[in-house]
This record gives C-alpha cells, structure tokens and sequence, in this order.
C-alpha cells in the first residue's frame, strides 16, 4: 500500500538534538507487545480495519523514533529553573487568604505573624488546669483582653461533643458577653487522612431560629494539623450587634467540607453530616457588663475631619465608633498605629486576629480593639498618628484582563501576568505592589473588593484574592492574586472600587476618654 | 518508593516535592520542548510548572496520579504560554490545515516539503498541535489513552478519534512524493 521507509541515519544530524539509543530493541520489543492489540481494536472501532496493516507501518515507526526521543538532553540550567519555580511557590504559600466575610465586616486572621507568646504565666496556669483547655493559650495570645477574661474566670468549660462520618467536633469552652462570643472547639479525624474545613456555621436560638444580625468569623482554611495528632483546634468568633437578641440556649450547627488548598468553596467537598451541639448561655453572668465612654471629639488631618463618638468597653472587646464626615476629600481605609493608652502607658491595640471592626454604613465605623475592661486604668487616652486613605476621585481600578493592562488605576500597582487556567474557569491575575516598608512590611493589602464592574455595568464576583509579603519584582514589595471567573460573560474592560491602598494622611492626635 | 514521597510532597515537604520534580525533569523537558519547539520557552514552562505544581500539590488526592497530574499541568502551563507566544495554530474543529509550523526547523529548502519522503519525525511535526500531542504522549513517553485523557482533559472516545486521525495522517505523510497537497 505504501513504501516503508525504515529509519534514516541520515536524518540524525538534521534533528538537532537527537541521537540514536543503543535500546533500541529492547523499547521495540516491549512496547510492541503492549499496543499492537490495541492497534487492531482502534481501526475496527473506526471500521477501518483494511488500514490496519498500513497504519501498523506507522506504529512501527513511532516506536523506532522513541529513542531518537528519549535521548534529547535537556540544557544544563534546566535545574535552575525548577529551583526558581519552586522558590517562587514557597514565597507564594506565605500568603495570607482573606475570605469573604458576611457583608461589610472585616475580619482578619494574621496568626501567622505573630510568634512570641505574650500569655502570662497566670493565664497559661488558669487554662491547663481545666481538662482540654490548655491549647486555648496559643489561640489567645494575641489577645490581651481575650486573656485577662480567661484570669478572671469568664471562660466557660463546656466539653460537649457531636460525631458523624468519624468526625469529632467538640465546643471545649467559650467566652461570652453582649459584645460577642468565641467558641473554642476540636475537630478531632478518625478517618486518618484529610484536613477539613468549616462549609457552613450556623448559630441558632431556642426556637430554631437564627440568630439575627450577627458576625460569625472563623479561620478560612482549616488550621493545620501540627502535632499530627489528627486534631484541629481553633475558634470561632460571633459578634453581635447592638440588636441582637441573645438567647438562654444556642445551638450550633456547623457543616464540614474537606479541604484542598485553593478551592476552599467546592462544593463537592462538601460532607453530608451537619454536627449540632447545644450551648447554655448563663446570661445573668454577662449581661449589663460594659462600660461607656462619650468621647463625641473630632480631628482634622490634613483637611479630614474624623470624630470619635464613644468608646464601649466590654470583657471581650472594646468598640470605638467613628464618624468620617462625608465632606472629606479623601476616603479613610484604616488607622495605621490607633491604640488605647493608659496612664502608664499600657497600650490596647485593635483586634487582629478576628473581626477587627463594621461599617454601620458608609460614614461610619466601629473599631474593635482588645479589651481593657478587667484593668483598673485610672486615665484613657486615644492615639495615634497615620491613617491610610486615597482621594475619592481616584478610588477606581480598571484594567483589561485579556490585554493584559491597568488602564486606570493608583501609582505603585503594576499587573505583572494573566494566567488562564481554562479548565477550572477561573483566571488568575497578579500584581506587584509598592508600599511602604515603615508600616507595611508584614502586612498584606486586601486592595480589591469581592465585586467588580464590567464595560456595561453589570456587576460580577471575584472568585478570590490573596496576597504575599513579597514581590518577585525588583523595587516592589508585594505580590497580589486576584481569581477571576473566566466565563466570557463580563466584557472589558472591568473596574473595581479600591478597598485599601498604602496611600497615608499623617497627623498626630491623644484624646482623652476617661 | 517514589509513592511514600509523593504523599510527603502532597503533606507539604518541599523537600519531597523537589525530589519529584527532578525525578520527572527528563521527561518533562521533553514535553515542553517538543511543545514549544524552543529551549528557552520550555525552561521558561517548566519554571512556571513547577510553581504551579507546588502551589497545588495538596489538592492531590491520589498519590498514583502524580505524574499524569504533572504533565497535565505542564501542558496547560505550556497552551498559556503558547498563547503569549500568539503562535499557536489555528484548530478549527476536526478541519486539519496542512499548515507548517513557524517555529519548524525541518522545512526544506524553499519551504516545500513535497519533494522527497519524510521521517517519522517530520511527520509528526507536521500533523496539528493535538494530534502530534496525541502521539507523542503515547508512543515516546507511554502514556495509556486513559491517562492522555486525563492530562488532555478530553474524553477518551476523542483521544481515540485523534489517534486514529494521526495514523491515519502520518500514513499520508510518508508516502508522500511530488504531490504536495497530499
């Protein structure tokens, strides 16, 4: 039918890198054992089975030309750039991952930077003397008021436990008051593999209700598993509002889902179990703790007023109301370095693992910081001295994903790469950011909202956003991700409101509160 | 052997994971330099794969796919940067276009390949993007159709639709003498 035509020596030195293998037979024997059945059954699949034999020919070829293959060599800086990919892939892992809270609350979870315990030693006493309770000391540590709740005996050992699918999820203890409660659980594996992630927590009353108006905030991948002991222990913070009505019983009902780093909402992961336990809420014990501060002064920095209302103090935290007055020029992101001072000195600092603050709405916002209020502070004073914030008018970011631009947007932000990855509809972009090492140096920039605008108005949402303390970009100093669906049905070019941006007003201000 | 440090690579031991990479690295090259015909876009995809791969490694759920995994994901990473490259050829639908790849360093003199036989090579140089990927996945890196599905991320029957396209194409092609639109 055709002329084979065997392989040629002659063609070795016009393919530039490949050469002939002394195994040759050996591959020829093997592989043809292996496909040559499978040969026959694709042609009668296709009823083409009188090209067998000419297709046969061609078989043969291909598994002659495989050792002309295998020998290419591969450049000596092949190594090299394995290394640079991986070292760019451990550089990328110290990022922090910010979820999507429920509407307008901030919640941060930066554990990962701070080392050094600060928990006093009579903290760390009160709770290793309570059965199961003694992990609670790394998770508070950070905490000053959240500690000195503990040393006063308000946690409350709970100890109860639900299992499904040899899944253990136990509430060890929890602290509670009218500002918010944190629970302090175990998620316990016996399945000995899989690392598992909140899919859904549910607060609910007496009457099977939901809890209104409330904030729950827990880490957004699951804590790992260090010690290797097949239990998870972290907690849970609800914050209430003002409205909420607290109940005399809460049950919560939390639904697990396995996790794989970067898809933390794939449903398929998703367990079929729901873990529903009752927690007593003594409210006698808590509630008419707290106390109030009018403050109701105002600050003008560089031509922005900002008034603070009234400090609440509470045993789990401290509430700060602020008002930015809505004449102001520029859009106030967050106080750089605002903390409660006392008469010696003694600082409070907001709140940052958890939710840090709310936005009653657009003028508006309450600061949390971490609480004084078992401290016997004779003076309090409010201050500090840089504020990030960005011109109203320059609050846009528009670029064109596909090419591969910033059209309008803040200086120090460059768009480095696009990458599609067509398969899981999603595309990734990355940024690098410049900001300033003074402040920023271990703090990552949520700059992008979880909404954004398309060329005909229609608004669309991100898939995710993360970002390292590290740029690959020589004169900058973070790097950004942002996961775009990649579902064609957006047109750009598409814009995002600026949620935060290392852009300062500075002032200093100490006002006192009490 | 190689299992027990891909379950350590996918725990999170970087140490494990870079073990693998270098395990694969042969054959990974070779992938993306038959891909990209350049040895500099292959060291380029192979750098970007590594680092995806490392960035998704604990999304793995079974050890024994690790290689079909990783060759998936260099295959994506190398269609990426293909299309930064904006060479990619055209494939439109099951329509295959005798066209001569840009980056071909085989062509004849005076660009005309029909004027003697071609090697197996040439040939295969030849035939569109897929189905030399097709081709080249089994027979020089033996990949069962199973996996080239898996990696391809097509169903099998299309995998099995290509190949048959490929013999079918590469008979063609080497017995071609003088007549240049086959």
């Amino acid at each position: 039918m055709f002329e084979r035509k065997e392989p040629d020596e002659s063609h070795k030195g016009k393919k530039r890198t490949l050469s002939h293998s002394e195994t040759l037979e050996e591959f020829v024997k093997m592989d043809e054992l292996d496909t040559i059945d499978d040969l026959g059954e694709l042609m009668k699949e296709f009823k083409a089975f009188h090209e067998l034999d000419g297709v046969n020919q061609v078989h043969n070829q291909l598994i002659q030309a495989k050792p002309r293959v295998a020998d290419m060599p591969s450049p000596h800086e092949l190594d090299e750039h394995i290394q640079k990919g991986l070292t760019k892939g451990i550089k990328a892992q110290k990022v922090w991952r910010f979820r999507k809270w429920t509407t307008l609350v901030a919640g941060f979870l930066l554990v990962a930077f701070i080392t050094t315990a600060r928990v006093s030693p009579a903290v760390a006493a009160v709770l290793h003397q309570i059965p199961g309770l003694g992990y609670i000391v790394e998770l508070i540590n950070y905490d000053k008021g959240l500690q000195s709740a503990v040393e006063n005996d308000f946690i409350l050992p709970m100890g109860v436990s639900d299992e499904h699918e040899n899944i253990v999820f136990t509430v060890d203890g929890i602290i509670i008051d009218e500002a918010s409660l944190v629970i302090f659980y175990t998620v316990e594996n016996k399945r000995g593999e899989g690392t598992f992630d909140f899919f859904n927590v549910k607060l609910l009353d007496e009457m099977g209700e939901p809890l209104k108006e409330i904030t729950i905030c827990h880490s957004s991948a699951g804590e790992p598993d260090k010690d290797g002991d097949g239990k998870i222990q972290s907690r849970i913070n609800v914050n209430f509002n003002d409205n909420t009505v607290i109940p005399n019983r809460l049950s919560l009902k939390v639904k697990l889902c396995e996790i794989f780093q970067d898809h933390p909402f794939d449903p398929s992961s998703q367990l079929p179990s729901t873990w529903e336990l009752t927690i007593p809420v003594e409210k006698d014990k808590f509630v008419g703790m707290k106390t109030v501060y009018e403050v109701n002064q105002s600050v003008v920095i560089e031509g922005q007023r900002l008034t603070f209302e009234k400090v609440t103090v509470y045993p789990t935290r401290m509430a700060l109301n602020v008002f930015y007055d809505p004449g102001n020029s520029k859009k106030i992101f967050a106080f750089d370095d605002l903390t409660l001072v006392n008469e010696e000195g003694e600082e409070w600092g907001s709140i940052i693992n958890g939710v840090s603050g709310s936005y009653p709405d657009e003028n508006r916002e309450i600061l949390f910081f971490q609480s004084n209020y078992f401290s016997q502070s004779k003076k309090l004073f409010l201050r500090g001295k840089s504020i990030r914030a960005m011109d109203k008018e320059s609050l846009r970011i528009t670029l064109d994903p596909e090419k591969e631009k910033i059209l309008v947007g803040p200086p120090n932000l460059v768009l480095d790469q696009v990458i599609k990855n067509p398969s899981e509809k999603k595309k990734e972009l990355i940024f690098s950011l410049k900001t300033n090492p003074l402040y920023d140096e271990k703090r990552g920039f949520s700059v992008f909202p979880f909404e954004f605008m398309d060329a005909r108005g229609n608004s669309f949402e991100i898939i995710g956003q993360s970002t390292a303390t590290s740029s690959d970009k020589p004169g900058y100093d973070k790097t950004l991700w942002l996961t775009l669906p990649d579902n064609q049905s957006y047109q750009s070019p598409i814009t995002f409101q600026i949620q935060d941006y290392p852009s300062r007003i500075t002032g200093e201000f100490d006002i006192r509160i009490k | 052997m190689e299992a027990q440090t891909i379950v350590a690579a996918i725990k999170g031991d970087d140490e494990a994971f870079y073990e693998l990479i270098n395990l694969h690295k042969q054959q990974l090259y070779r992938i993306a330099f038959r891909y990209l015909k350049s040895e500099h876009d292959a060291l380029e995809a192979i750098q970007e794969m590594t680092y995806r791969a490392y960035r998704s490694i604990h999304k793995l759920k079974e050890p024994k796919y690790f290689q079909t995994w990783l060759i998936r994901i260099l295959i994506n990473t190398c269609n990426d940067e293909l299309k930064r490259l904006r060479v990619q050829l055209p494939l439109t639908g099951e329509v295959i276009q005798y066209k001569l790849t840009a980056l071909d360093d085989s062509t004849e003199p005076g660009g005309r390949v029909d004027l003697q036989r071609l090697d197996i090579l040439e040939a295969l140089d030849r035939l569109d993007l897929r189905y030399r990927q097709v081709i080249e996945l089994k027979y020089f890196e033996d990949l069962t159709i199973q996996q080239i599905a898996a990696v391809l991320e097509r169903p099998e029957g299309t995998i099995k639709t290509w190949l048959f396209q490929s013999y079918k194409l590469l008979k063609e092609y080497l017995q071609v003498r003088g007549d240049s639109h086959v």
